[in-house]
């Protein structure tokens, strides 16, 4: 797999998005199926800067175009546990004022993606995200 | 990279990507609105759950004074986000 280390910063943003297009563009991957890929990628890496400010490590974000999917796993070090592969419980029907921005990347994640994949070892945590291609 | 510009009509552009981290200059701007207000999406090329809080927490503020944000030319990627995130029952989308 292509794999890359990021700071743990959400300026970081811009270097994991360039990071994905341009491994996904080596196998002509790009429109809808790349921003939804780029966006369950940002939601995870969001998700690790804001909850695990403690941790000084990188996160690495490593993907593959295998078969008729593309794979990417996301690890993050010195992490607590915080399992994404449980979907959250969020309704898109409330009405506004019931509406809270918590648990929405994760519903976007569970969503856009076929399978989530989450493992916590030795305060590592391992999130697969696979996308079969249509 | 996001910019938010005005138009001499008073229309918010939304340019670029909306990012977690452009949440926090984008929210800045957004809080300057105090009255309804159309939003062309139409060069706005990727948002995710950072800026989709950003847009509910402006509604919400509008809302309680009867403003709203009208949110207009969306692009098909968009669309469905917005869908998936339940944000076509609480927007008036043109």
């Amino acid at each position: 797999m292509n794999e890359r280390l990021f700071k743990r910063s959400l300026n970081s943003l811009e270097a994991v998005f360039d990071f994905i297009e341009e491994i996904l563009s080596r196998d002509g991957i790009a429109g809808k199926t790349a921003l939804e890929l780029q966006l369950a990628v940002e939601e995870v890496f969001a998700n690790s800067v804001e909850h695990n400010s403690g941790s000084t490590g990188s996160i690495a974000i490593a993907l593959e175009k295998r078969g008729e999917a593309v794979l990417i796993r996301i690890l993050d070090y010195d992490v607590e546990d915080f399992d994404v592969s449980r979907p959250p419980n969020v309704d898109t029907r409330a009405p506004l004022e019931e509406r809270r921005a918590g648990g929405l990347g994760l519903h976007l994640i569970h969503t856009l993606m076929d399978q989530v994949r989450y493992t916590h070892k030795n305060r590592i945590s391992t999130i697969t995200l696979v996308k079969y291609i249509k | 990279m996001l910019r938010i510009e005005h138009n001499e009509q008073g229309i918010l552009l939304l340019i670029g990507r909306f990012d977690a981290s452009q949440e926090g200059t984008a929210m800045k701007a957004f809080n300057l609105v105090d009255h309804s207000t159309e939003v062309d999406c139409s060069q706005l090329e990727y948002i995710s759950s950072a800026g989709i809080g950003v847009l509910i927490a402006t509604q919400k503020r509008l809302m309680q004074k009867k403003e709203q944000l009208i949110l207009k030319n969306l692009n098909p990627h968009i669309i469905e986000i917005f869908r998936y995130a339940g944000l076509d029952t609480i927007f008036s989308i043109k």
